[in-house]
C-alpha cells in the first residue's frame, strides 16, 4: 500500500503532509503515560508486519495490521503509523520520505475510521468478534481507496488504480479481519483495559 | 501485573517470529545489467514475485528525455538494445518502471557500463573467413575473430555473473535493520514517557 516515492504531484504531497501533521499531533495529545507502551509495541508490529508477504492473489501485497492499531489505538494509530513509516521508508526503502504524509493518511484514517465505526460494538462480547473482523477487512478495503485516490489526484486512473490495489489486497483483507479478530478476542480475555482505552 | 508481563512476552514472541520469514522490502526492484549489445534487465516485487507485463521507461538520466519504451515478459525480464543517440552522446541512462498501483522502481545505468563493449565492433560484423582459410592468413582477420570469439565466450560465462552483481547491488533487509527500527520506536516511546513523567512531576510540584 506504500506509494513510491516520484509519482504524486506536489499539491497531493503537500496535503498528505498537513493532514498526517495533524492527526499526529491530535493522536500525540491523546496519549498519556499508560498508553504509551501500547502505542510503541503496535507501531514495532506495524512496522514489522510489512516484512510478511502475502502470496496470495494477483499483486505483490504485505500485512498492515491497520485496522488492529485502529481499534486498539483510536488517534493514536496516527503517530503509531507515522513513525513506523518512517522508519519503513529508513531502514526498508519502502515508499519515501516525500510521500511519508500521503502513507500516513492512506493508513492512519482507515484505522481511525475503524475504531470509530466498530466502537459500540465492541463493548458487547456478542458482536466483539464480528466487529473486529470487519474493522481488520475495511480498514484494508478503506486504505486501498484512498491510496487508489491519491493516485488518481496526480494523473493514474482512478478506477484501474483501485481495481489493482483491491483485487491485489482482498487476501490481505480477509486475512486481516481474522487477526483482528482473534487478537481482540485475545486481548478482551486477558487485557480488557488495553481495548477500552479512552482516546477518542 | 502477571498479565500485563504475559502480554508483553507474547507480543514480543509474534515480533520475533517475523525474523524467520525471508526479508524483503515491499518495494518494485529493478535491476540491469548490460550485455555485448543489449542491455538486460529484471523486475520483480519484494518477496519476489515477478512484475509481468509493467511497461519499462528508458530515460536520459540527465535531462529524463524519454528515449524508448518495452515491456517485461511473463518472467518480469526485458531487454533493449540502447538507443543510438544515447549511444552517440554517451549518456547514462536511468530505467524506471511503474506498475499503475504506486509502485515505481528506477536503476541507473552508467553510460561507461553500457559503452565499455560498443568500443569493439559488434560480433554480427562479416568476417572474411572463407578468404582467409584458403589463402595465407592475414594477421589482422586472424586478430579479428579471435577477438570475436573471446567476446562471445566472456559474454556467455560473465552475463550470470554480471546479473548477480546488478542484483546485489539492491538493498536487502537484514535482521540489524528490523531491529534498529524496533529500537527506535522503543527509544522513542522511552522519551515521550520521560516528557510525559515530567510534566506529572512538574505539575505535582506546582500543586503541591
Amino acid at each position: 500500500m506504500h506509494i513510491s516515492e516520484g509519482i504524486l504531484s506536489a499539491p497531493v504531497l503537500l496535503s498528505g503532509g498537513i493532514i498526517a501533521a495533524i492527526g499526529t499531533y491530535i493522536g500525540l495529545k491523546k496519549i498519556d503515560l499508560e498508553q504509551v507502551m501500547p502505542v510503541a509495541l503496535l507501531s514495532s508490529a506495524f512496522f514489522v508486519a510489512g516484512l510478511v508477504h502475502v502470496p496470495l492473489g494477483p499483486g505483490s501485497v504485505h500485512l498492515m495490521l491497520i485496522g488492529l492499531l485502529g481499534v486498539m489505538l483510536g488517534w493514536a494509530a496516527f503517530p503509531a503509523i507515522l513513525i513506523a513509516l518512517f522508519l519503513q521508508a529508513l531502514f526498508f526503502q519502502f515508499g519515501g520520505f516525500a510521500v511519508l504524509g500521503v502513507n500516513t493518511v492512506t493508513m492512519a484514517t482507515p484505522a481511525l475510521c475503524c475504531y470509530y465505526l466498530t466502537r459500540s460494538w465492541m463493548n458487547n462480547p456478542k458482536t466483539r468478534p464480528a466487529a473486529a473482523f470487519l474493522a481488520g477487512f475495511l480498514a484494508i478495503l478503506l486504505a486501498s481507496l484512498l491510496t487508489a485516490c491519491a493516485l488518481a489526484l496526480t494523473d493514474t486512473g482512478f478506477t484501474t488504480a483501485a481495481q489493482l490495489i483491491i483485487a491485489a489486497n482482498v487476501p490481505v483483507m480477509i486475512i486481516e479481519g481474522s487477526i483482528t479478530m482473534f487478537t481482540v478476542g485475545f486481548l478482551a480475555k486477558v487485557q480488557p483495559e488495553i481495548l477500552h482505552l479512552n482516546y477518542a | 501485573m502477571n498479565r500485563s508481563r504475559i502480554l508483553t512476552a507474547l507480543l514480543f514472541a509474534v515480533l520475533f517470529s517475523f525474523f524467520t520469514l525471508p526479508a524483503e522490502a515491499h518495494k518494485l526492484n529493478v535491476f540491469c545489467w548490460a550485455g555485448d549489445t543489449e542491455v538486460y534487465g529484471e523486475v520483480f516485487f519484494s518477496g519476489g514475485r515477478k512484475a509481468k507485463n509493467v511497461v519499462v521507461h528508458v530515460q536520459d538520466a540527465k535531462t529524463h528525455t524519454l528515449l524508448l519504451t518495452t515491456r517485461t515478459d511473463e518472467e518480469g525480464k526485458f531487454q533493449f538494445v540502447p538507443p543510438q543517440q544515447a549511444v552517440q552522446q554517451k549518456q547514462g541512462l536511468l530505467i524506471t518502471v511503474e506498475t499503475g498501483d504506486g509502485h515505481r522502481g528506477e536503476w541507473p545505468l552508467a553510460a561507461d557500463e553500457y559503452l565499455l563493449t560498443e568500443s569493439v565492433p559488434p560480433p554480427t560484423e562479416q568476417l572474411p573467413i572463407k578468404e582467409s582459410a584458403t589463402a595465407s592468413v592475414d594477421m589482422e582477420t586472424v586478430r579479428v575473430i579471435v577477438q570475436v570469439i573471446v567476446r562471445q565466450e566472456l559474454e556467455r560465462e560473465l552475463l550470470p555473473i554480471k546479473r548477480e552483481l546488478a542484483e546485489a547491488r539492491e538493498k536487502k533487509i537484514s535482521s540489524r535493520d528490523i531491529l534498529g527500527g524496533i529500537g527506535c520506536i522503543i527509544g522513542l516511546a522511552g522519551l515521550l514517557a520521560w516528557l510525559q513523567a515530567n510534566k506529572k512531576k512538574k505539575k505535582r510540584s506546582t500543586d503541591g
